[in-house]
């Protein structure tokens, strides 16, 4: 207890926090930096092979940043046992069973005496191949895509050529449908439980060859496996390396699930406003780690952990990116205005009615006086507890399975408010305007949003039944600092509108999708929107 | 950890200051008008007409209630009126403020109302009437049964003034402005209840007076609000009749429309529906004051074919620059500008002091105004 | 050394300074020594902003020419220099109670009409508390994020307005005397100053002295329009002899607004609104004048500093209020005459600096 005390007034302690700052990526920032950079990207995926078999091999290393990226395999064989190859493909994309039927086997057995290895690929081709779809090519390019679509190239060892083969072939489990984020136009498919499905989900996604998957161990004794899937050359490496210091750090003997790693990486553990984004969904994923951010996926959890997160990008839903502009722009303003009604509309009529009445008309006034005639309980507790019941009545809800739950929603909904109002527990008003707030707050996308926002709008309760809109004011100045303190991973979690980035991007509308080339800036990743 | 600890500490020391002083909405009676006249054993009576929830509405018999108490002060008389009846009072949603003329000759109200915004949660801006009976009566003769939301019938006076000009809209706030002031006199609203008592206006004449109290109709709310009470300083000096008040109304730009009832000169009744068309233009130079009035003309009435288009205009202007000099003839006969020339008299002085020390009212005894009305005919008489 | 200055931009710092400008302004000046000799105030907002960039150019120059970011380095740290921070720091926080206690008359009297002054207090003091020890990144981005719904609801408010507004009211224009309306700018710099004091106290987290000039200037001007916009808008609303009398006018001005069906009035909403940035502006100069002081004095940590400075700033706002006859004659003391503590320092520094100038070409 001393101890407490002691420590709430000791000022000594140092409490610097991790901040990602633009002064953290590597080089030297420059106007031109950008377009060196690409120029070493084409320089890498244009051109053609070479005929050294390991000058290939070492390419392919590199461009698939194979030190990191255990996905990509590069099998070493040799052609009727004198030609060296090497299958290169990725796990989980290229069918093993094809490859090791209908690529390796016919190779051992295929007689190439008196074929040059210049000629091998076509011999291949012609006497051994049992493959209903390749092709044969020198480019650089097609091969990094074939690979990262799942093909598989066959690399010969004195050969300007290399062989394509079609061995696309994902898991065979099916992958499920997006139970909690659901939407109307975007994809459907949802993660699942096994890591390697989640990884190829994200990579039939993301069709890119800097895109890395990195297997690594969690802390602690348990030792679950995770994913840090992100775009190398795009995710800003201080970000990374930051990451992997936190999760190093992980020591617990509890079964590990995103959830619960982040709070155990996360930086403000008191605030309940999230600092991951959890999605079941690969295709909003992939769209983050396309946007320079890095998913966080765990072994047995069909969930994947979005770093680092905005207020802007929790309030997003896929719906409004597929949906026309001026379209996208109205559901993204109606969410953000239930979202602000889920939060202050309690709070707010709860400080006309207790402090400031004649803010109301004289017909509002009258109606609710009229409703509050028989209620026995006092307006604010009367709130209060109609919003519990509303959160009560979700939670059974959730945890009952399938229909049942939806039965409880609509029963608990139904017959409870209209025997609470029959009975003179609750008025009619208040009824109604805690239906609103529920509405507005399922308009939230994301899960830890909407439980943040609940729990927020009861204290608001409290301070507006204190001291009516002077607790809101107050209440609200002081949730606007801690926001504007709070971090997630580094970034500021209002960034980009404080701090303003300088490609800044909207909240209440959509911006046109021809302006979404690159990666937004407020992650500071190295390759940025112009 | 730190920082959760420090906003703890800083909610908990939010949360032990105590709470502000609230009570649960539906435990307040809502005074939506105040009255006020000289009481027989303290200076004041204050009336209040109270809202009673569900009144006037078709499934309820209740009606408003009309509750009054001797005072000193307007906080004295809700203190008392506290002590007897359910429910606390509140003046949040109040928008009348009723002055009986008997104080409102002598100037009585001006201490009265002093005292009462000094700390109220009185709306500064109410609407100011000046009523020539008891105000319970007045009161009263709205809580009947053809009672709608009492918030409509004050939303309906204001809607009268601007729609037929015949009574002014003024608040608190303005009427303060021409006390503490004295650029211009105020001109409130003037209501009555007993019926059919003919009065005679500061101009006089014959015409059909729209006067509070004095319309004649006998089915309808027993109380009325039409014409204007004037005042000179804090002191009402008399009244305008609708039609009059309509032309104080045209010179201080608070004319919007308004009908006006013209004898042709052959005897004809004629109905014309006046617009304005922009702001007036007044000019004041030493002891003159030149007023230009812009409006629209719409004769409705009758099928008149003995004047052109030409005649028309002239006879219509003519017809009010005529009853714009006699209305001001009248009121500066009681030394009241109500019509704001002391406006433009602010704006010749550079400095605050000199303003002060200059006494408006003295030069304006012996102004003399030019009214010139240019009439526009928006189209002929339709029948 | 954690001053919690932080890193912020010029977009935030703008805000801040802009937000400190219009409501240290509109919220700060007494109505009864502004309106004493008649309704200039829109013309004396705008001289006295001018003035306070040209002191704050110059001391930008001064900056320059020594190479520092903040005042703290201008200053330096020996003891009669550390001294020189403390009268303005005073100010600083006189600066700071202003807005502060004009929003606290302007609560008791027609909102919490039952409530004393020290419960509102007990409301408005964690605010600051957390604000100040939070530090300037978080305040100005608060400001940036807060900026926009300001505006808005300033804006709002005066354009709800425009029914009521009558040109007559602005006369008469006091311009027989204009040295008293010079004089009277003078006297209103202790509402346009402080911004700029504040943000050359917290330079160092701007990212160079460019940025610091321009976020300076963007708030000072902004905000000293947007001050004269709202003045002219009150000239308009009631007459001097009127805005004499009260005590918080522009809040007397939400309230004039009458519409016809006043179904739903906003005015409180507005009020408490403005509020907040009532509480940022006095969280932003007792930040500044804490950051004055740990760096005058060597102290590592802001957080004993924004406490203490804190709880004092609404400690004395307390006694002044309930002790308003005989402090009442100090408090106006203060609000005609605390920007000559605030001005006073720079011309010692900028002929020091001048000084040392010839010494070093002396010596060469």
């Amino acid at each position: 207890m001393m101890e407490a005390i002691r420590n709430l007034f000791r000022f000594d302690a140092p409490y610097a926090r991790f901040e990602l700052k633009e002064t953290e990526s590597p080089g030297t920032p420059s106007f031109f930096a950008h377009r060196k950079e690409k120029r070493a990207k084409l320089r890498r995926e244009s051109g053609t092979i070479a005929r050294h078999l390991e000058a290939n091999r070492e390419w392919l290393h590199t461009l698939f940043r194979g030190d990191v990226n255990p996905d990509l395999i590069l099998r070493r064989f040799l052609i009727g046992g004198s030609a060296p190859a090497i299958a290169a493909s990725l796990n989980g994309m290229a069918d093993q069973k094809q490859i090791a039927d209908f690529i390796l086997r016919p190779a051992f057995s295929l007689d190439v005496a008196g074929v040059s290895n210049a000629k091998i690929p076509a011999y291949f081709c012609a006497h051994a191949l049992a493959l209903y779809e390749t092709e044969r090519t020198e480019s650089r390019g097609k091969i990094a895509e074939a690979i990262a679509e799942g093909r598989t190239a066959i690399l010969i060892d004195g050969a300007k050529e290399a062989i394509l083969c079609d061995t696309r072939g994902f898991v065979s489990r099916p992958v499920g449908e997006a139970k909690n984020e659901t939407t109307i136009l975007g994809p459907r498919e949802a993660f699942t439980e096994n890591l390697r499905t989640n990884v190829t989900l994200l990579r039939r996604i993301v069709k890119r060859p800097d895109f890395v998957c990195r297997f690594r161990d969690s802390g602690g004794t348990n030792r679950t496996k995770l994913v840090i899937a992100y775009l190398d050359g795009t995710v800003n490496p201080v970000l990374l390396a930051e990451l992997e210091k936190r999760l190093d750090a992980i020591a617990t003997d509890t079964r590990l699930t995103v959830g619960r790693i982040e709070q155990l990486i996360e930086g403000f553990t008191f605030f309940p406003m999230p600092q991951m984004l959890k999605t079941e969904r690969p295709d909003r994923a992939a769209s983050a780690i396309l946007d320079g951010r890095i998913a966080l996926l765990c072994e047995g959890c069909p969930t994947a952990g979005v770093i680092p997160v905005t207020l802007g990008t929790l309030m997003e839903s896929g719906e409004d990116v597929d949906a026309r502009q001026p379209v996208g722009t109205i559901m993204r303003f109606i969410r953000m205005t239930g979202a602000l009604l889920s939060a202050y509309l309690p709070a707010y009529f709860l400080a006309l009615a207790q402090h400031h009445a004649g803010q109301l008309s004289s017909e509002i006034l009258e109606t609710v006086a009229a409703s509050r005639a028989m209620v026995f309980l006092p307006l604010p507790l009367e709130m209060i507890f109609l919003l519990l019941v509303f959160q009560l009545v979700r939670e059974a809800g959730l945890r009952v399975p399938g229909s049942i739950g939806h039965a409880i929603g609509i029963i608990g909904g139904l017959l409870l408010g209209q025997a609470a109002v029959s009975a003179n527990i609750v008025s009619t008003v208040v009824l109604i305007i805690v239906a609103l707030t529920g509405l507005g707050n399922f308009t939230i996308p994301d899960y830890s949003m909407q439980v943040a926002a609940a729990y927020y709008r009861i204290v608001l309760c409290v301070a507006a039944a204190m001291s009516g809109l002077l607790g809101i004011a107050v209440m609200g100045l002081i949730t606007t600092a801690i926001l504007c303190t709070m971090k997630s991973f580094g970034v500021p979690f209002l960034a980009p509108f404080a701090p303003v980035t300088k490609r800044g991007e909207r909240l209440f509308s959509r911006e046109k999708l021809k302006n979404r080339a690159g990666a937004s800036d407020w992650s500071n990743p190295l390759r940025r929107r112009a | 950890m730190r920082r959760i600890r420090l906003t703890l500490t800083l909610l908990v020391l939010l949360l032990a200051t105590g709470c502000v002083r609230s009570r649960n909405l539906d435990e307040y009676a809502y005074i939506l008008n105040v009255g006020v006249e000289r009481g027989t054993t303290m200076p004041y009576l204050v009336t209040f007409l109270v809202s009673v929830p569900n009144a006037g509405t078709e499934e309820s018999a209740v009606k408003n209630v009309v509750i009054d108490a001797e005072a000193r002060t307007l906080s004295e008389a809700v203190e008392t009126l506290n002590a007897a009846y359910p429910g606390r009072l509140s003046f949040s949603r109040s928008s009348l403020l009723v002055i009986h003329e008997d104080l409102a000759r002598t100037g009585e109200q001006t201490a009265f109302l002093d005292f009462s915004f000094g700390k109220s949660d009185l709306w500064q801006n109410l609407r100011v009437v000046v009523s020539k009976d008891p105000v319970r009566g007045v009161f009263e003769g709205w809580v009947t049964e053809t009672d709608p939301s009492l918030r409509k019938i004050k939303t309906a006076a204001g809607d009268l003034a601007s729609a037929s000009g015949i009574t002014a809209d003024v608040g608190y706030d303005e009427y303060l402005e021409a006390v503490v002031d004295k650029r211009y006199d105020a001109m409130l609203a003037y209501a009555g209840e007993t019926e059919y008592a003919l009065e005679t206006d500061l101009v006089g004449g014959d015409a059909y007076p729209y006067l509070g109290g004095s319309l004649l109709t006998k089915d309808l709310l027993k109380t009325s609000v039409a014409g204007c009470a004037v005042f000179n300083g804090d002191r009402m000096v008399g009244v305008l009749n609708g039609r009059h008040t309509m032309a104080v109304r045209m010179v201080t730009d608070a004319f919007e429309r308004g009908e006006l009832l013209l004898t042709l000169p052959d005897g004809t009744p004629m109905s014309v529906v006046l617009y304005r068309v922009r702001a007036p233009k007044i000019t004041l130079t030493g002891e003159n004051a030149r007023v230009e009035l812009y409006l629209e003309a719409d004769p409705v009435s009758p099928e008149y074919t003995g004047m052109g288009r030409a005649e028309r205009k002239a006879f219509l202007k003519e017809r009010i620059e005529a009853e714009l000099d006699e209305v001001f003839s009248a009121l500066q006969r009681v030394n009241s500008d109500a019509m704001g020339f002391g406006r433009f008299a602010a704006m010749r002085f550079k400095s605050a002091e000199d303003w002060e020390a200059y006494d408006w009212k003295a030069d304006y005894r012996t102004l003399s105004v030019s009214f010139s009305v240019t009439v526009m005919l928006s189209q002929e008489g339709t029948p | 050394m954690n001053l919690r200055i932080g890193k912020f931009g010029r977009q935030e710092a703008a805000s801040a300074v802009l937000i400190a400008t219009f409501f240290g302004s509109c919220f700060g000046a007494d109505p009864r020594a502004l309106f004493e000799h008649g309704n200039a105030s829109y013309l004396i907002q705008i001289l006295a902003s001018i003035q306070a960039l040209l002191l704050f150019e110059a001391v930008v120059w001064a900056l320059r020419l020594r190479g520092g970011l903040d005042l703290a380095s201008l200053i330096g740290r020996s003891r009669v220099k550390a001294a020189l921070t403390v009268p303005l720091a005073l100010a600083l926080v006189f600066a700071a109670m202003q807005p502060l206690e004009r929003f606290l008359i302007t609560i008791t009297r027609y909102v919490f009409v039952d409530s004393k002054q020290v419960t509102v207090c007990m409301y408005l003091l964690p605010c600051l508390l957390l604000l100040t020890a939070l530090g300037a990144e978080t305040l100005m981005r608060t400001s940036r994020i807060l900026l926009p719904v300001l505006l808005i609801s300033i804006v709002g408010a005066l354009l709800l307005g425009v029914g009521q507004y009558r040109t007559y009211r602005i006369y008469p224009i006091p311009l027989k005397e204009p040295l008293r309306i010079f004089t009277a700018s003078g006297n209103f710099q202790f509402s346009t100053i402080p911004p700029l004091l504040a943000l050359l106290c917290v330079g160092e987290g701007t990212q160079d002295r460019m940025a610091m000039r321009s976020a300076g200037r963007i708030g000072a001007i902004g905000g000293g329009l947007l001050a004269a916009g709202a003045y002219f808008a009150l000239a308009q609303s009631f007459t001097y002899l009127r805005l004499r009398t009260m005590p918080t006018p522009f809040y007397d001005m939400l309230v004039a607004v009458r519409t016809v069906n006043p179904t739903l009035r906003v005015d409180r909403a507005i009020l408490f609104l403005w509020l907040t940035g009532g509480i940022l502006t006095a969280a932003f100069y007792l930040y500044a004048a804490c950051v004055l002081l740990c760096k005058a004095f060597g102290m590592r940590d802001i957080r004993p500093a924004a406490f203490c400075v804190s709880t004092i700033t609404v400690t004395l706002m307390l006694v002044l209020f309930y002790d308003s006859e005989t402090t009442d004659g100090l408090v106006r003391a203060v609000s005609r005459f605390g920007w000559i503590p605030l001005t006073a320092p720079f011309p010692f520094l900028l002929l020091k600096k001048k000084r040392r100038q010839r010494k070093c070409a002396a010596s060469v």
